[in-house]
């Protein structure tokens, strides 16, 4: 120990930093590597010791290859779908002078956070084999019910509804970010704005695109609430809802379990580190597209085809949001929601039944609570870790980001597998308790967090601090005075982020929860509800929610920005202005 | 090569800002002509009209016998047809080409007016080789240091033989020395290929070495054009003469005309008269400029029977700049610049002689409100 206190004096500048980032050393330790250790020993522990039945087992069985099928043919189809939509959206609004450019980028934020089950559910309904709402019309006026929500096809489409905003941020910003003068160059050379985009603006983009693919499909090789809504009815399984009906289905296997998590989590890690390896080889990485100075970006005039560019645009954000949410709406408010949509059918009775219901006001405020407990601790962690990664120097830094930073190449179930293995048994645990919940949150999560601050700290100058080192500031003086006002914005940014990632988030509560009220939030109850068939409990349910969403983060943006001017505030300031607002 | 002819040009952006309005100048075939001023004065997006990436909001342009763009008839050649090159400030090499990559994919662009698809690596070669980057050829942009990139952009530019050559600050982002030799390196290049080019820049030194002609911009007019001699000797207009380095400006009054084109006029702050160049009416206000090399110090009573103004002044202060010596000399009311060669050793207090001589000396237009 005292060795490594020394090895950090030396390698990180500020003796009062060592303890931060020793103590970051250790909290990343426990929520991220402690628990990959338990599931990857639980995959290998037999009745008598050492076994590698379980991975046998994974082979064997048709199940497990089986939802390994589904899962590529899911993602696959999905990422290309998706990547196809926000490819053209992205070109139409940042070169092809496309009207409503704004509109577009803005309903891609609000998509971005919007959670992915909101959607799966109101396709079940529209698109129900039988009872579905456009079948119900089609069956009216031709006579056919073409659609099947329970489908492999409603799920790719689902999930390329979801990896839209996505892949749209990702690919309109690389896009904006292009000096202008690199196309100009080409337009002056001769090239016609066709060859423009294929020879030099599309390359110029390729590693952005790289990466957003890689990590797409990472989200969609994990990803549960969609197949659960949509695929699990039709007995689609993919690799997450597999290992979902495994743990569920009594006796659970936790051995078979562990050894699929390890294999799901290995594919994943594998996958993205081609992909990373690949943008890197693209180009042997030589070049990183350096920004231009203005905001000018060359505009191709593509005359009438930018009304059906237009057009289009809206119609996937109006799949992805409007459509949705109208629906949920629509059900929410439905006293007979076979009746169809009719002022005698409004009710507010599902809201008011929920309001009135103190299982209703436990989860509420466990909810709360998580979100409260887990973007405050999520968001110390990570500033720490970040802090130190843009800022310090040495070995040990890198070794802090990259336990802080793996776990978003781990599928969230093989995670939240793992969380179960490790909390289930002494020296702590927390099953059965809403802090597994809390707990596993902040390792999935932790990510989200540093990368935020990393790029938000990284466009601040370190010379802001040895100015105030040279004006005479020591360590303590320099952090509060300097660095916190400096980093405020940021870290306000990455709360409010982490908030909103564990309010939506379905995975960990719907694994870990006992299924209890006292370890349930509201998206494991909106779920649940809609598991049973209630469906405007459901919805009204999932409406509250997201308003809840909406509210807070108003209210808390405000909040914590209010005191921005007068206020001289400590590291700990913020979580704490939350809380007044929380509680 | 063809010649250049901007007639009328103008540019707003917007209802209420006028980037360019009335510019006119031609670039005869085989010359550079420089587009000079401050930041924000225009030159950059009258070089946009002619490239064609900015649509003006009148005037015309002609590249050779072809109007590019007309005001009057709206009609315009796209920045893909006008067979132009343009070296960019910050250069705008393709990052993800080589340094053959991207000469040779300039080329394609043009297939249409190049028939020899199957010289294309000869044509780069040659051009490569012209410019002294033959043997580059496989590195990438982040592999070359800021003056090879220089050549490699000048080598994208040329490859397609285009009618004219734009550039915009393309020495802007080298260091000092590199500048200068670039400078040397772009005008051989230009005169070995009896290039067109039109050269923005707001560096004088720049202007002056490099160009056939000097426009001076500012506010988005031209204010003075002419060869660089013209202009540095000449300058017409009090801020070009400002911009071209006369920092000495006195306030004063002609008091009468002398012969062979010279005036003597009454300075106000300083108890005299000086002798300038230059015709005006007797009693009409104006500014005498003079750049700190034309103000001449000497130590009092050394005597120079040449027949020019003497003043006396006392050394206010003395910055050594090496090669010479900058030094402030107060003259009555008024505080000079000058520079001196370093053969005395000026201390500050000092009682000097200053020495105007009426060649040095420049008339300005005076407004009647300065």
């Amino acid at each position: 120990m005292r060795n490594a206190i020394t090895v950090l004096r030396g390698r990180w500048r500020g003796n009062a930093l060592t303890p931060a980032a020793l103590l970051g050393l250790v909290a990343v330790g426990i929520v991220t590597v402690y628990p990959m250790l338990w599931l990857a020993l639980g995959s290998v522990e037999g009745e008598t010791g050492f076994t590698l039945e379980n991975y046998r087992s994974v082979f064997r069985g048709l199940g497990p290859l089986d939802a390994m099928k589904n899962s590529m043919v899911f993602s696959g189809w999905a990422l290309v779908l998706g990547m196809a939509m926000a490819t053209v959206s992205a070109l139409s609004t940042t070169r092809l002078s496309t009207p409503f450019a704004g509109l577009v980028r803005s309903a891609s934020v609000i998509a971005f956070v919007n959670p992915p089950w909101i959607s799966a559910m109101a396709y079940a309904w529209l698109l129900s084999p039988q009872a579905g709402t456009l079948n119900r019309w089609t069956d009216a006026w031709f006579g056919v019910t073409p659609f099947n929500a329970f489908s492999m096809s409603s799920m790719v489409f689902v999930a390329a509804l979801f990896l839209y905003p996505y892949l749209y941020l990702t690919l309109s910003a690389a896009l904006e970010n292009v000096d202008s003068a690199y196309e100009e160059a080409a337009l002056i050379a001769g090239a016609s704005p066709w060859q423009m985009l294929r020879r030099v603006t599309v390359p110029l983009v390729t590693p952005a695109m790289i990466t957003g693919v890689v990590f797409s499909i990472v989200i969609l090789w994990e990803s549960f609430s969609i197949p659960a809504i949509l695929g699990t009815p039709g007995r689609i399984y993919v690799f997450a809802t597999y290992l979902y009906r495994l743990l569920n289905t009594p006796p659970p296997d936790l051995g078979l379990s562990a050894a699929i998590a390890v294999f799901f989590a290995v594919t994943a890690g594998l996958a993205v580190w081609l992909g990373l390896r690949l943008a890197r080889r693209h180009h042997g990485g030589r070049f990183q597209v350096i920004g231009g100075k203005g905001h000018r970006t060359v505009q191709i005039d593509v005359g009438w085809m930018r009304y059906p560019l237009a057009a289009f645009n809206l119609t996937v954000l109006a799949l992805a949001l409007a459509v949705p949410y109208v629906t949920l709406a629509v059900l929410s408010l439905s006293g007979n929601i076979y009746q169809g949509f009719s002022p005698s059918n409004l009710t507010l009775r599902h809201y008011l039944d929920h309001l009135g219901s103190p299982v209703f006001h436990e989860i509420f405020w466990n909810t709360l609570q998580v979100a409260l407990v887990m973007s405050a601790a999520a968001g110390l962690i990570a500033l720490v870790v970040a802090y130190l990664d843009v800022w310090g120097r040495g070995p040990l830094k890198n070794l802090l980001s990259f336990g802080a930073t793996f776990p978003i190449a781990v599928p969230g179930v093989a995670f939240v597998v793992g969380v179960a293995w490790a909390w289930l048994r002494p020296p702590l645990v927390l099953y059965g308790t809403i802090w597994i919940i809390v707990i596993c949150q902040i390792s999935r999560f932790l990510p989200l967090g540093v990368q935020h601050l990393r790029d938000g700290l990284s466009q601040i100058r370190p010379e802001l601090e040895e100015a105030a080192r040279t004006c005479g500031a020591g360590t303590f003086s320099m952090l509060r005075r300097i660095t916190v006002p400096v980093i405020r914005p940021v870290a306000v940014a990455t709360f409010l982020l982490l908030w909103m990632a564990s309010m939506r988030d379905l995975l960990t509560p719907l694994f870990l929860g006992t299924g209890a009220p006292e370890t349930s939030t509201l998206s494991q109850r909106i779920y649940f509800l809609w598991g049973e068939g209630l469906t405007p409990q459901s919805a009204s349910l999932a409406i509250i929610l997201v308003g809840l969403m909406a509210v807070l983060y108003v209210v808390m943006s405000f909040a914590l920005d209010l005191g921005r001017p007068k206020r001289r505030t400590s590291k700990g300031q913020a979580p704490t202005g939350a809380a007044a607002v929380g509680a | 090569m063809a010649e250049v002819r901007v007639e009328h040009l103008a540019k707003d952006f917007g209802p209420d800002v006028r980037a360019v309005d009335g510019v006119s100048f031609t670039a005869p075939e085989g010359r550079i002509v420089t587009l000079l001023g401050p930041s924000g004065c225009g030159k950059t997006t009258v070089l946009r009209c002619i490239a064609g990436l900015e649509t003006p909001s009148a005037g015309r342009i002609l590249i050779g016998n072809e109007v590019v763009h007309d005001g009057a008839t709206g009609e315009s050649v796209s920045v893909d047809k006008r067979a132009v090159g343009m070296v960019f400030q910050s250069y705008a090499i393709w990052p993800h080409l080589t340094v053959f990559g991207n000469v040779a994919l300039a080329l394609r662009f043009n297939r249409k007016r190049f028939e020899d698809r199957g010289q294309v690596r000869a044509r780069v070669v040659e051009v490569l080789r012209s410019v002294g980057m033959d043997s580059y050829q496989d590195r990438y942009p982040s592999e070359l240091s800021g003056g090879q990139q220089q050549r490699v952009v000048l080598a994208r530019a040329l490859v397609y033989h285009p009618r004219v050559l734009l550039l915009d600050e393309p020495l802007a982002n080298l260091d000092a020395r590199l500048r200068e030799a670039m400078r040397i390196e772009l005008r051989d290049v230009q005169q070995r290929l009896g290039l067109t080019a039109i050269y923005v820049t707001h560096d004088q030194a720049e202007a002056m070495a490099l160009s056939d002609h000097v426009v001076v911009m500012r506010d988005g007019r031209i204010l003075r054009q002419g060869t660089p001699r013209e202009i540095f000797r000449d300058p017409e207009h009090s801020f070009v003469a400002d911009f071209l380095g006369v920092s000495n400006r006195l306030a004063g009054e002609i008091v009468a005309a002398r012969d062979s084109g010279r005036v003597e006029v009454e300075v106000a702050g300083i108890g005299g008269s000086v002798v300038a160049k230059g015709e005006g009416a007797v009693h009409s206000r104006v500014w005498v400029g003079v750049r700190p090399t034309g103000v001449g110090l000497r130590r009092p009573g050394s005597d120079g029977a040449d027949g020019a103004d003497r003043l006396r002044g006392r050394i206010v202060r003395v910055t050594f700049l090496g090669e010479e010596v900058e030094c402030l000399v107060q003259v009555g009311d008024l505080t000079l610049q000058a520079r001196d060669s370093g053969a005395v050793d000026w201390r500050p207090g000092e009682e000097a002689q200053v020495r105007l001589a009426p060649e040095d000396l420049m008339l300005l237009p005076r407004d009647p409100a300065e």
